[in-house]
């Protein structure tokens, strides 16, 4: 070292590690932190317990509309509250709360007279039934024609016939 | 270059170091599960584009088969204007495993999606998802062939439960 100079520091390689592994942590933290605050935010609307007992539908919407996420669908082991995250369906704008009706013990249906499906899955299944072997399917069962959008007119709604439009068609495949 | 200088260079550089690093520790929660499509390399085929009955639009179903990092088929259903290719744009449903994909126009305003079997794993039931007043919005349906399940399978005997079906 040249004497009179200061020498340079130089932070291991540890000290980068640990500001990854705080940055890290900093992020589970916030994650943890907002699920925390959703489950907080989120009141039952809805819970139907399934035929055999095991699964509940719980439909859940926020507290605080402007935060957390719209009122959701979930499926958890029967009695226990509905999570954060994992959601099986997201609906917004409706104004009946839909009806949630087992049609067997591993078949659920929900029924929309009025409102949008944000998002939706139709298989559900927890690792904490029957050794993971537990599923569920959820259907949805629209009570009308329209049950999202508006339309401005019934004249629109009409099925119109124009040569070279297809009313519907079918995909050879499929696996 | 003077000392006082080059001391405070690699100052700001270690800093800079350090909020990197750190930056990448806070990042580490948006890495996805599965590979993003660019890195899958897709293989996109068009199956089937019907138009609406006022051609304002079609309904148009994808085959995706992303065959380097993760080898599956998957379905994805669009709606684009009228003859136009697909954009980057979010599907109205995406779905593994399906049989007999069929899109059919119930009215301007009804887009019906019908299967013998599927594995939903998106779906929305409007069209455009930003619900501009421009375009005519179009409310999709799915229409499972099937009255009971259309996906899980039962055995032969009908008090076992319903498992996945086989690939």
């Amino acid at each position: 070292m040249v004497p009179g100079r200061r020498e340079l520091h130089r932070p291991p390689p540890i000290a980068y590690v640990t500001m990854f592994l705080f940055g890290l942590l900093v992020a589970a933290g916030a994650h943890a932190l907002r699920n925390f605050a959703i489950e907080c935010n989120q009141r039952e609307v809805l819970r139907v317990s399934s035929p055999d007992g095991t699964a509940d539908a719980v439909l859940v919407e926020p507290l605080v509309s402007w935060f957390g996420e719209a009122p959701s669908l979930y499926l958890v082991p029967r009695g226990d509250s509905a999570p954060a995250w994992g959601a099986v369906a997201r609906v917004s704008s409706y104004g009946e709360v839909p009806m949630l009706d087992w049609a067997s013990p591993q078949l659920l249906e929900m029924r929309l007279t009025r409102g949008c499906i944000e998002s939706f899955s139709n298989v559900w299944h927890s690792s904490d039934i029957e050794d993971g072997n537990y599923y569920v399917e959820i259907r949805l069962g629209p009570e009308s024609a329209l049950t999202c959008i508006q339309v401005p007119s019934p004249a629109t709604l009409r099925s119109v016939s124009v040569p070279g439009a297809g009313a519907g068609a079918a995909a050879p495949g499929g696996r | 270059m003077t000392y006082a200088s080059e001391s405070r260079y690699a100052r700001i550089i270690r800093r800079m170091a350090f909020v990197a690093v750190f930056a990448a520790g806070l990042c580490v929660p948006l890495i996805p599960e599965s590979p993003p499509g660019w890195a899958m390399r897709p293989v996109r085929r068009e199956l089937l584009r019907v138009p609406s009955p006022t051609l304002e639009c079609d309904a148009v179903l994808l085959e995706t088969r992303a065959g380097v990092m993760a080898k599956r088929t998957s379905y994805e259903v669009y709606i684009v204007g009228h003859g136009v290719a697909i954009k980057r744009r979010a599907p109205v449903m995406s779905a593994t495993r399906m049989r007999e994909p069929a899109l059919r126009w119930r009215s301007a305003n009804l887009l019906e999606i019908g299967y013998l079997r599927a594995r939903i794993e998106q779906f929305t039931n409007y069209w455009p998802h930003e619900r501009r007043k421009a375009a005519t919005p179009v409310e999709i349906h799915l229409a499972p062939e099937s009255a009971t399940y259309s996906f899980l399978v039962t055995g032969p005997n009908s008090t076992a439960p319903a498992t996945l079906p086989a690939r």
